[in-house]
């Protein structure tokens, strides 16, 4: 029989006892009726098969009658327990869920907690490119970021003096090409021609660019002081440092070319870690900034990607190819590696030192009577700030580990606070929280408050201006990156004005949030690198002109308003990290020059009204158009190096010999078509002609409005009709 | 040009109100149909686009969010004018951005054209009621005085946001084919749906206006 078979080890009985015994046990099974049922279900299943098995067992009828009253008394029991067992679970069941909320919502948030404190390492063990005067360090540990900024908080000096020799070194810059001139107002354009020009060659004449990359890589190996035909005297020192570099970076790592490359130049900088941090130190690769590695640093060996024409320019070309960097002086400028000076050594090494000397960890607490305590004393009358700030405290880097806790918001919260305080014109203003937050990320609160400040004030990069009521200053900055993209990416300009995608559209954001809006964090820290040593904010417009410049042959594809909007605000999120910080390699070393600046300064100043008041006019595109069907005609664009560069580019240098002089001259050649009516000119005709049209196109910057991603008749006629339209009242299906 | 086959009518609208009050998280709600509690700060101005299916014919909304802050007025104002709706966002939970919408209502008078679609969103309707600063009838009020459409919504809990977006759209077809119905419908005839995004759920909640 299948009971038999069925028996558990013990008797019937003792079977029976135990199942009456799970009645009152059962309310530990109260988190679940489904349990609960289904454990009574066994319940009665189990009696039944011992009732049946001890009727088997026992032959005896009057033990066969006294065991089944038995089994009957203990299952009524059994079943009574059970049933009181049930109801309990029943009420148990419906607590259940508060109790089972109540503990998953702990322990969520205690996994919650564990899940950002692991990011929150990971993160700060992230590699970062890591911009220290003239050099950038490519994923080198965060704590580098962090000692930079509180060298330069704490030594004021170091940033006058850099200014000073950065200027210096400006001057001289020209030189290595042959046919600039120095102190020319735009001369800076000029290094970029050449690169720009014999880059294009290269990606055109692939067999040449092959041939001379292979030259190339026969000469990389040696120490860039002889590679770089420029370079001078520096050989004694060079090789000390190479000494000391080599000792530290045991570790080539898989980029050994780069390393080669870079530790000459940073070579004082592990001599002067601690030994842990040497290791780590070790671990990353440095390499100079500006330089071919800058753009295509971990991949393929530097030989290989980079070319050296004869000036000793170095030039990047398949991987640039490959994003379709074209050529335009605004990216190659990335690409050139800057001349060597036992000046800039000198200072980086200053600079170094006083970064190895900051104290480490970084003191988190702050004197009670610093002016940051003091003000953050002050409540009277603040809750109005309050409000406004803690609205967006975690609407700042909501993702970030760091700002996702309440103690991360707070330190953000009170910076901002202290900031309104202690400039009330500027208060505060949204796309503060984002540059806060981006010190916060590298400095502890104090420090980041001061740094902040520093960011905002006058003497320093300013930011404030855009951050003021009314936004004028944004709004001048935004002109002035029209007029400078009019200047330097003239088809592009024309391109975004004729589809009504103004700057204010994709730019605030950039200004505004030093780029953390989009970009990622690491993109923007750089940027606040370079502002806090070059002390004004110029690059943050060359890094918009960067990143228009490398997003033009995409942007130049498109059509339509909303397709270029969205391309221009989505498209460079996605790119690497590698492209990323290539676009930033060419804005710090844009072409741009001050004096480009204070031109865009002085013509909006002067009521240059760019786009935002400019409707698609042919007339606007008319001389544009000029320039760029020159630059088509040699299927390159040297048009638009050739609105900065041109009078470089009519004299090409010394482009490598032999290296397909035709495109050479093509380019020259369109480049000097461009130039014909002389830059200035160009660009006084456009002025001119755009105060003649301004009045005009006031009127029809409504019209533009209206039919914002128009463009299509019907959407215009629903535009025009709208009015009246609604003017007629409400429709009758109203 | 081919897009013109994807909708029969364009219509623009804009989001206003004060910093805060969730216009990001309505238009998210709307055109992506999602929400999350991680946002950021709108800084100046952003569109989205969604196409919508509205009493069979395809509309694509272009709709416009806008910073919050005072300061982004001389910004954003610029853009009231191609406006041919405008929401106006408050938080119910929120007195001070209900009281701002006069304000509000003064940049639209200023900016936007005289006849452009107005309605009022009070937001947030979702938030428990021991929190809430302004009642339902307050809101209708305004709405009232103002001659506008009102709507409670809740981004969070998808409550209502679909019918506001659905009801200026509607408003402004109506007024747009009144004019010109031959304009109206010239743009392809519902062509184009191969290109639509989810569209067309007009009754998904119109049960619960001015819940809680």
């Amino acid at each position: 029989m299948d009971s038999e078979e069925d028996w558990p080890g013990s008797g019937p009985e003792a079977d029976e006892e135990e199942e009456g015994e799970e009645g009152p046990a059962r309310p530990r099974r109260r988190f679940s009726l489904g349990a609960v049922g289904k454990s009574l279900g066994r319940f009665a299943d189990n009696i039944a098969r011992s009732a049946a098995a001890a009727s088997e067992l026992l032959v005896d009828s009057e033990l066969r009658s006294r065991s089944a009253a038995l089994i009957s008394e203990v299952a009524a029991k059994a079943g009574a327990n059970v049933a009181k067992g049930l109801q309990q679970g029943a009420r148990s069941a419906a607590a259940a869920p508060r109790t089972v909320q109540g503990v998953l919502q702990k322990l969520q948030a205690r996994i919650e907690e564990q899940r950002l404190q692991a990011l929150l390492l990971e993160q700060q063990d992230t590699p970062v490119d890591v911009q220290v005067a003239f050099q950038l360090y490519e994923d080198a540990p965060q704590e580098l970021r962090s000692r930079l900024w509180m060298a330069l908080l704490e030594h004021p000096e170091l940033v006058h003096e850099y200014q000073v020799l950065a200027a210096e070194l400006q001057q001289q810059r020209p030189q290595p090409v042959g046919s600039a001139s120095p102190g020319e107002a735009r001369n800076r354009p000029s290094p970029a021609a050449p690169s720009g020009a014999a880059r294009e060659q290269q990606q055109q004449q692939e067999p040449q660019g092959a041939a001379a990359e292979g030259v190339d890589a026969e000469e990389a190996p040696p120490p860039p002081q002889q590679r770089l035909g420029w370079q001078d005297d520096e050989d004694v020192a060079a090789a000390e440092q190479q000494a000391v570099a080599e000792a530290a970076a045991q570790q080539p790592g898989p980029s050994s070319s780069s390393g080669d490359e870079g530790e000459p130049h940073a070579s004082a900088d592990p001599a002067h870690l601690s030994s842990s941090y040497a290791a780590t130190w070790a671990a990353h690769r440095i390499s100079p900034n500006n330089s071919g590695s800058g753009l295509g640093s971990p991949g393929p060996g530097h030989a290989q990607r980079a070319q050296q024409d004869e000036d000793g320019w170095q030039l990047v070309s398949d991987q640039a190819a490959a994003w379709k960097l074209q050529g335009t002086a605004l990216l190659a400028a990335g690409m050139e590696q800057p001349p060597y000076s036992r000046e800039r050594e000198g200072f980086r090494n200053i600079l170094m030192t006083a970064m190895m000397s900051v104290p480490w960890p970084l003191p988190t607490d702050y004197p009670l009577e610093c002016r940051y305590a003091t003000l953050l004393q002050i409540s009277l009358g603040q809750e109005d700030i309050d409000d406004v700030i803690s609205r967006d405290v975690h609407r700042t880097f909501p993702e970030h580990p760091l700002f996702a806790v309440q103690q991360g918001q707070q330190a953000l919260f009170r910076v901002l606070k202290a900031y309104a305080l202690h400039d009330l014109e500027a208060s505060y203003c949204q796309g503060m929280a984002f540059v806060a937050g981006l010190l916060l990320f590298y400095a502890p609160e104090e420090p980041a408050f001061q740094l902040f400040c520093r960011l905002l004030s006058t003497s320093g990069p300013n930011l404030r201006r855009l951050y003021l009521p009314g936004l004028e200053g944004l709004k001048q900055e935004l002109r002035k990156l029209e007029f400078l993209l009019e200047r330097y990416l003239p088809n592009l300009s024309a391109h975004l004005t004729a589809n009504g995608v103004v700057p204010v559209l994709y730019a605030s954001q950039w200004l505004l949030t030093c780029y953390s809006c989009p970009f990622p964090v690491s993109f923007s820290c750089r940027i606040i690198d370079v502002m806090l040593q070059d002390n004004d904010d110029n690059v943050l417009l060359k890094t918009a002109l960067a990143l228009l410049a490398s997003l033009e042959p995409d942007l130049l594809m498109q059509e339509g308003f909303e397709e270029l909007l969205t391309s221009l605000k989505v498209t460079p999120v996605q790119w690497s990290s590698q492209r990323l910080r290539a676009v930033l390699n060419a804005a710090v070393a844009s072409p741009l020059t001050p004096q480009d600046l204070a031109d865009a300064d002085e013509a909006v100043q002067q009521g240059f009204v760019g786009s935002l008041s400019r409707a698609p006019t042919f007339s606007a595109e008319s001389s544009v158009e000029t320039a760029a069907v020159a630059g088509d005609g040699t299927g390159t664009e040297p048009q638009t190096a050739g609105a900065g560069a041109a009078p470089q580019a009519a004299h090409p240098p010394s482009q490598p010999s032999g290296s397909a002089p035709a495109a050479a001259a093509a380019g020259a050649a369109a480049a000097a078509g461009a130039e014909g009516s002389g830059e200035d000119t160009v660009a006084a005709d456009l002025a001119a002609q755009q105060q003649q049209i301004d009045d005009e196109l006031f009127n029809m910057v409504m019209q533009l409005d209206l039919d914002w991603g128009a463009g299509e008749d019907a959407e215009e006629s629903y535009s025009h009709t709208l009015h009246s339209a609604v003017q007629q009242g409400e429709g009758p299906r109203g | 040009m081919a897009k013109r086959q994807d909708y029969d009518y364009l219509i623009k609208l804009l989001l206003i109100g004060d910093s805060g009050v969730g216009k990001s998280c309505l238009l998210m709600r709307f055109a992506e149909d999602s929400f999350t509690s991680s946002f950021i700060t709108t800084i100046g101005i952003d569109f989205k686009i969604k196409k919508v299916l509205i009493d069979g014919k395809w509309v694509k909304l272009q709709i416009w969010d806008t910073a919050g802050q005072e300061r982004f007025r001389t910004i954003t104002s610029a853009y009231y004018r191609g406006a041919m709706g405008i929401l106006l966002v408050y938080d119910v939970t929120d007195e001070a951005s209900f009281t701002n919408i006069r304000n509000w209502m003064k940049n639209i008078e200023q900016h936007a054209s005289d006849n452009v679609v107005k309605v009022l969103v009070g937001n947030k309707s979702d938030m428990d009621e021991s929190k809430r600063a302004v009642p339902y009838s307050r809101g209708q009020a305004l709405a009232d005085e103002f001659r506008m459409q009102f709507f409670e919504t809740s981004a969070k809990a998808n409550t209502n946001v679909d019918e506001v977006f659905q009801s200026v759209a509607r408003d402004i077809m109506l007024r747009l084919k009144d004019t010109q119905p031959d304009a109206a419908s010239s743009g392809g005839g519902g062509g184009g749906p191969n290109l639509r995004v989810g569209a067309a759920r007009p009754k998904a909640a119109s049960s619960k206006s001015g819940c809680c």
